[in-house]
């Protein structure tokens, strides 16, 4: 079957999104089908975010079927749009209030989230199938379209070379340094925290200055790490070797960093709020969920910190409730007969 | 209160074709049945009441008793369109195209119908937003029977749900409204109990949409299918489209901007909406720089 699997492109910009469509294709091409990426830039500012949208309306798309992922790939047109939703321009939904969003309460921003709101129900309906990335994305899809949707989980990306490890004397955040995904929450928690644990945050992003600051005024000294881009290899190795992972993201999509911990066999330390990841993280048994307070991390980092064994056990459990997610399954319900 | 209303706007684009002109022939007027239906054609023409013969006319559209008034009409290859209402339904038969190359055709008019593109869908969490924006309770429920016709609207767009009755359901669906109404007005629209719309069976109408007006998620699913109930067998304006086309008043549609407006119109955007100008500037032309000359 010849396959078009269609993304967002944001310039310069590179993270689980991109990740995802590209374990797609390769998932694709080893169940013997033949797949391509067909990219398209989109625009989040107000004034240009409905253009994107409809660029993918005029777009030719000549394949046996095409599998649409986030916004606004799902605007393409095609006898067999199978729309498997990573997630929708969140700044006019769930997120409009956030301070990044951009979006106001005036006229123009209230008519921008309705007539988005209309084209993205009209447009997901075309779909032959309709599937999203996680219960999170689902139910926000029923709550703002009224659309009903089936989750399809799928394994993250490196899920066949994470390995547990001794645990080591930090915790660890693999983050995009943005405002939704909160690094400042583990950074400020690390000043509430006595044991000497230390906090180790990889990635990049607009907040470092605002983190570096932080650091500094809370005299955090040498326990927050700030590594900036790091490869797979030393992910990996990061992974293995912490006593555990924070990641506190506001109302995440699906979170690729909750299942790689589990899969290195270390607990999560996560939040109320954290969406997705919450649907995986379960209080007690394979995690700690809190409220999204430095306070509140500080005080579950402290416990793993000062009970290693309980970590451990936390750790053992996450492995075990994600190491069945296979890549096969999810080929075959995309392409298969609902589909 | 702010007035939120889309009156005068239209899916389509006004003012993107030509006019011609559409005879009307009918003994007092358009039977009020069929106002909503000239109104929807006016997108795409000018309806005149004329008389047979009348110059500039280049389609008629006539009552069934009036249509055998016109075989000058049929004589010069002029569309004809002829309402009729019977056992088969209501609808407009056009017959025959200038050409005389097709047979006639059957264009079902809705009844009851309603011009779609008169309301915009309002998402239930962009309702909340808009009245936390004006100062209305989170959970704001109408019973439209005691509106103010100028009210309507406005409360058909920001209330969290309505109890309406009958005759207006029509109307509340097409704003995309989480509907209490009575078993009479939803079968009399084709409503499903639960499905497009809450009947008031045995709970009392203001509980109930309250209940609904708690219940975004549920709100959210009654107002797209309703919409969508009202868009699929009871839009004038899709039925008007139609025969515009058959009646040869509206222009083929070619060419990248005209292909843009068509993907504007399928998605029900606006008439006055910016995107609309914002994507026509983008597809025009630029003018080509004076060369002088072959040289």
């Amino acid at each position: 079957m010849r396959v078009l699997v269609c993304g967002a492109q944001v310039p310069f910009t590179r993270g689980g999104a991109e990740l995802h469509m590209e374990n797609l294709l390769t998932a694709l091409r080893g169940a013997g089908h033949e797949a391509e990426l067909v990219r398209l830039p989109v625009a989040w500012d107000a004034e240009r975010v409905l253009e994107s949208a409809l660029a993918w309306r005029s777009v030719p798309l000549d394949g046996d079927v095409v599998v649409t992922t986030n916004f606004p790939s799902y605007f393409a047109r095609h006898p067999r749009k199978v729309v498997w939703l990573f997630h929708q321009h969140r700044a006019a939904y769930d997120a409009a209030d956030a301070p990044w969003s951009g979006m106001g309460d005036d006229d123009a921003s209230l008519e921008l989230q309705r007539l988005l709101a209309d084209w993205d129900t009209r447009v997901l309906e075309e779909a032959t199938a309709l599937f999203t990335t996680s219960a999170t994305v689902a139910d926000r899809l029923v709550r703002y379209n009224g659309l009903e949707a089936t989750p399809l989980a799928h394994p993250p990306p490196l899920a066949d070379r994470l390995v547990g490890g001794t645990s080591g004397d930090y915790v660890f955040c693999p983050t995009r340094l943005a405002a939704n995904k909160r690094p400042e929450l583990l950074a400020g928690a690390m000043a509430h925290c006595g044991t000497g644990v230390r906090a180790v945050i990889a990635g990049t992003g607009p907040l470092r200055p605002d983190l570096e600051r932080l650091a500094r005024e809370a005299g955090l000294g040498g326990r927050l790490e700030l590594a900036g881009f790091v490869g797979d290899d030393e992910l990996v190795a990061l992974y293995a070797g912490s006593l555990a992972v924070v990641y506190a993201p506001f109302d995440e999509d699906y979170g690729y960093v909750t299942l790689q911990a589990f899969l290195a066999s270390k607990p999560v330390v996560t939040c109320t709020d954290s969406g997705g990841v919450l649907e995986w993280v379960r209080h007690g048994e394979n995690g700690l969920v809190v409220e999204p307070t430095a306070e509140a991390v500080g005080a579950a980092v402290e416990r793993l910190a000062a009970d290693p064994g309980l970590a451990r056990r936390l750790g053992s459990a996450g492995r075990r409730s994600v190491e069945d997610l296979r890549w096969e399954p999810v080929v075959q319900r995309l392409l298969g007969p609902a589909s | 209160m702010t007035t939120v209303t889309a009156r005068g706007a239209t899916a389509t684009t006004p003012g993107a074709y030509p006019p011609a002109r559409l005879g009307l022939l009918t003994a007092l007027g358009p039977p009020p049945a069929w106002a909503a239906l000239v109104e929807a054609l006016a997108v795409w023409c000018e309806p005149v009441a004329a008389r047979p013969g009348e110059p500039g006319v280049v389609a008629w559209l006539a009552s069934s008793p009036q249509a055998r008034h016109l075989p000058a009409a049929r004589r010069l290859g002029l569309p004809v369109a002829v309402m009729e209402t019977g056992d088969a339904g209501t609808a407009v038969v056009v017959s025959p195209d200038r050409d005389h190359t097709r047979p006639a055709q059957r264009v079902p008019v809705p009844v009851p119908g309603i011009r779609a593109s008169q309301a915009w869908p309002v998402a239930p969490f962009v309702r909340a937003r808009w009245r936390r924006r004006l100062g209305l309770p989170a959970g704001w429920t109408v019973a439209v029977a005691d509106l103010d016709a100028d009210l309507l609207d406005t409360a058909l767009a920001l209330a969290a749900a309505v109890v309406v009755p009958g005759e207006l359901l029509l109307g509340a669906l097409s704003w995309g409204q989480a509907c209490v109404t009575t078993a009479e007005g939803a079968r009399a629209v084709g409503a499903a109990d639960g499905v497009e719309a809450v009947v008031a069976a045995s709970g009392e109408p203001a509980e109930l949409a309250a209940e609904l007006a708690g219940d975004e998620r549920r709100a959210a699913c009654l107002g797209r299918r309703g919409r969508r109930l009202v868009e699929r067998h009871h839009d004038l304006d899709l039925a008007a489209a139609r025969l515009a086309r058959l009646l040869g008043l509206a222009p083929p549609v070619a060419g990248p901007a005209a292909a843009a407006r068509r993907h504007l119109d399928e998605l029900r955007t606006p008439a006055g909406s910016p995107v609309r100008a914002r994507v026509a500037a983008a597809l025009v032309a630029p003018t080509p720089e004076p060369t002088g000359g072959p040289r």
